[in-house]
């Protein structure tokens, strides 16, 4: 039944944007208040269930950035404060103010919206947010993709056996996972995972963050630590959920965890 | 034009733990394990091999690898400023510079330069993408590494051939200000120019640009596909037909006063194939190929089915099927002649044997009794034939 998850993500209306020039995928699911998903280094490939979950109460838009999906990635864009102009402009084509949702690089460019002024934004939910730096120079924040055994990986990214079996994907699911490596490659290389910059930066959020991260992260090291940080980055700090049953892939593992802090945000919109 | 061999060691660490003891030969494998007394040996062996080969009238090749004991020449620029002094007449390859995941191309450029001087005119340099596994010791972006290494050509070759004082350059990958190369380089207007490739994209810019390409240990058949598809575009773009000193095919060789001797000797040459171990993490990063090749990879990674090795298929060949595949030529001298004709013709003719002549813990006399052989024996019934 796997599959029908996965597929879930596709469901709804799938339209394509002209921002600026650049081509923009987005999925569009549900109805109510607009919640923009921002997908991680995986695209939308697992992000089914997580999605159908929020367009039970909202009217999810899930975008598809540059370098994942079909459209054709501008040579342009190549970093992820080109990601975030580029959600930028997707925001504002939008009649808000929405709900922002990123997940792990896409909470990192969620996170570097934000501190451009993201119009039309009442409210962000980050997910496992990657993008800043809080160890010394010897000491990485992030498991090294390029450089750790593939159960390592796989043992920082989910607490348990993924629901998703990766042995069982389809051939054309295995292409767009070497696409989505390859954009998210192009993205995080150097510096690995975090933009020098942001973390200094967050206290120019204006909106109320929530940081959603899970216990057994171990693709950050020292998961409490890094996402306390990082939480204690923003003025004032963002509000912190701390998911006992999940690792890094929080999004796959706790999909409830994060629709709830949506419906709750959601719901302070409306009152 | 003459019928060039090139010799041609890797410079290997062979003094290894046993094998269980280490998960990769690349990337990992601590540096404790090299004993810098026992390397000074193994450097002036490797030195004195190249000294010899020069001597013999053969030309020769340096290569670089990083962070592994299959390869020790860590700075392949380092060498060829060795041998500009210590031959005399040999050509001098570098094959190559890894321009990619250098910083600096006008530093490159520099290098280059001065060896060309030193050695009055007698280099070639070749420019190389690198292998995957040493994306991570470069830390170069792999998604970005053919542009990078394009750009780096360009600016490098601009740095050669701008004499009349500085230029500026802002490309995409590297800036350079008031760039002004000295010294001038002894061959005018530049030394010639090499590419190694596996892949059918590089062939097609090689050939548009003119570079000698070689292709490595890819048997007679894949160098027939790439020495064709060189030849072809050459034609269909209207450039000037391709010359056999523009091909290259490097294969493992040994030469033997008889079988039994030849035979030892290609057993150790086997010690490169059979020690070559690389963590499978490293073997296949996002953006070093397309997406739409590297997808099959992925697949097969997660159902346990991918390959160990960067050269599994000749891992544990023997060394019949490695003759016979046109990846090794081994045996007495007529053997050998009979071999290399043989290769020469399948793939429709080429002009420099790139020949790794050296592995593992092959000793300094076992090589040079091999060199001396190939160089009287061989290589004159070689030029003899070839020549045009």
């Amino acid at each position: 039944m796997w599959r029908d998850t996965v597929r879930a993500s596709n469901d709804g209306a799938v339209s394509v944007h002209t921002l600026r020039g650049v081509p923009v995928e987005v999925h569009e699911r549900g109805s109510g208040a607009i919640v923009v998903f921002v997908h991680g280094e995986d695209g939308l490939l697992f992000s089914g269930p997580l999605i159908a979950g929020i367009a039970h109460g909202a009217s999810v838009r899930s975008i598809v950035l540059p370098g994942w999906g079909d459209e054709p990635w501008p040579a342009h864009i190549t970093g992820v404060d080109d990601l975030a102009i580029v959600l930028l402009d997707y925001l504002v084509s939008l009649p808000g103010p929405v709900v922002l949702v990123g997940v792990s690089l896409g909470a990192w460019v969620v996170a570097e919206a934000l501190v451009r002024g993201a119009a039309n934004v009442r409210a962000a939910v980050l997910v496992a947010p990657v993008g800043i730096k809080v160890r010394g120079r010897t000491d990485r924040d992030y498991l090294d993709l390029y450089a750790a055994p593939a159960g390592e990986i796989a043992r920082a990214m989910h607490a348990s056996t993924p629901v998703v079996d990766r042995t069982m994907l389809a051939a054309v699911e295995f292409d767009e996972l070497a696409r989505a490596q390859h954009a998210t490659t192009r993205y995080v290389w150097k510096p690995y995972f975090h933009d020098p910059k942001l973390r200094r930066r967050l206290d120019r959020v204006l909106v109320p963050v929530s940081i959603i991260y899970g216990a057994t992260d171990r693709f950050v090291y020292d998961a409490d630590e890094f996402y306390t940080a990082y939480a204690n980055a923003f003025v004032p700090p963002a509000r912190v959920v701390r998911v006992a049953d999940a690792a890094h892939r929080v999004d796959e593992e706790c999909p409830r965890a994060i629709i709830d802090e949506i419906q709750r945000l959601v719901a302070e919109g409306r009152a | 034009m003459t019928f060039r061999s090139w010799f041609f060691t890797e410079m290997p660490y062979p003094d290894l733990p046993p094998d269980g003891e280490f998960e990769s030969m690349r990337v990992t494998l601590p540096s404790r394990v090299f004993d810098p007394v026992r390397g000074a040996e193994l450097y002036e062996r490797y030195f004195d091999l190249y000294r010899t080969a020069d001597a013999a009238g053969l030309d020769v090749m340096v290569n670089e690898h990083h962070a592994t004991a299959t390869c020790v020449d860590a700075c392949a620029p380092l060498a060829l400023a060795i041998l500009a002094r210590e031959t005399k007449h040999a050509r001098l390859l570098i094959l190559g510079n890894p321009v990619s995941n250098r910083e600096e191309p006008v530093r490159v450029a520099e290098e280059m330069a001065m060896c060309d001087v030193i050695s009055r005119g007698r280099v070639e340099v070749g420019f190389v993408r690198g292998v995957p596994q040493e994306i991570s010791p470069s830390n170069v972006n792999p998604v970005l590494m053919k542009e990078r290494f394009w750009e780096a050509v360009d600016l490098i070759v601009q740095s050669w051939t701008s004499i009349d004082g500085p230029f500026n350059w802002e490309g995409d990958h590297f800036h350079a200000r008031q760039v002004n190369v000295w010294p001038r380089v002894y061959q005018q207007p530049h030394p010639p120019l090499w590419i190694p490739t596996q892949s059918a994209s590089t062939v097609v810019e090689a050939a548009d640009r003119g570079f000698n390409l070689a292709v490595i240990l890819n048997g007679h058949d894949g160098a027939r596909r790439m020495f064709e598809a060189y030849r072809q575009r050459r034609l269909e773009q209207g450039l000037a037909p391709v010359m056999e000193h523009q091909l290259a095919y490097l294969g493992l060789v040994f030469v033997g006063e008889d079988d039994a001797q030849a035979q030892a000797g290609a057993r150790q040459l086997q010690w490169y194939l059979q020690n070559n171990k690389v963590a499978p993490q490293f073997l296949n990063p996002p953006g070093y190929q397309p997406p739409a090749l590297r997808a099959p990879i992925l697949a097969a990674e997660a159902r346990g089915t991918a390959l160990g090795s960067p050269i599994a298929d000749i891992l544990n060949a023997t060394i019949d099927e490695l003759v016979d595949r046109g990846m090794m030529f081994v045996g007495t001298p007529d053997a050998v002649i009979e071999q290399i004709t043989r290769f020469h013709e399948r793939v429709g003719g080429f002009g420099n044997l790139l020949m790794m002549m050296h592995g593992g813990h092959m000793d300094h006399d076992t090589t040079a009794r091999s060199i001396d052989l190939y160089a009287r024996e061989v290589q004159p019934v070689l030029r003899a034939a070839f020549a045009g």
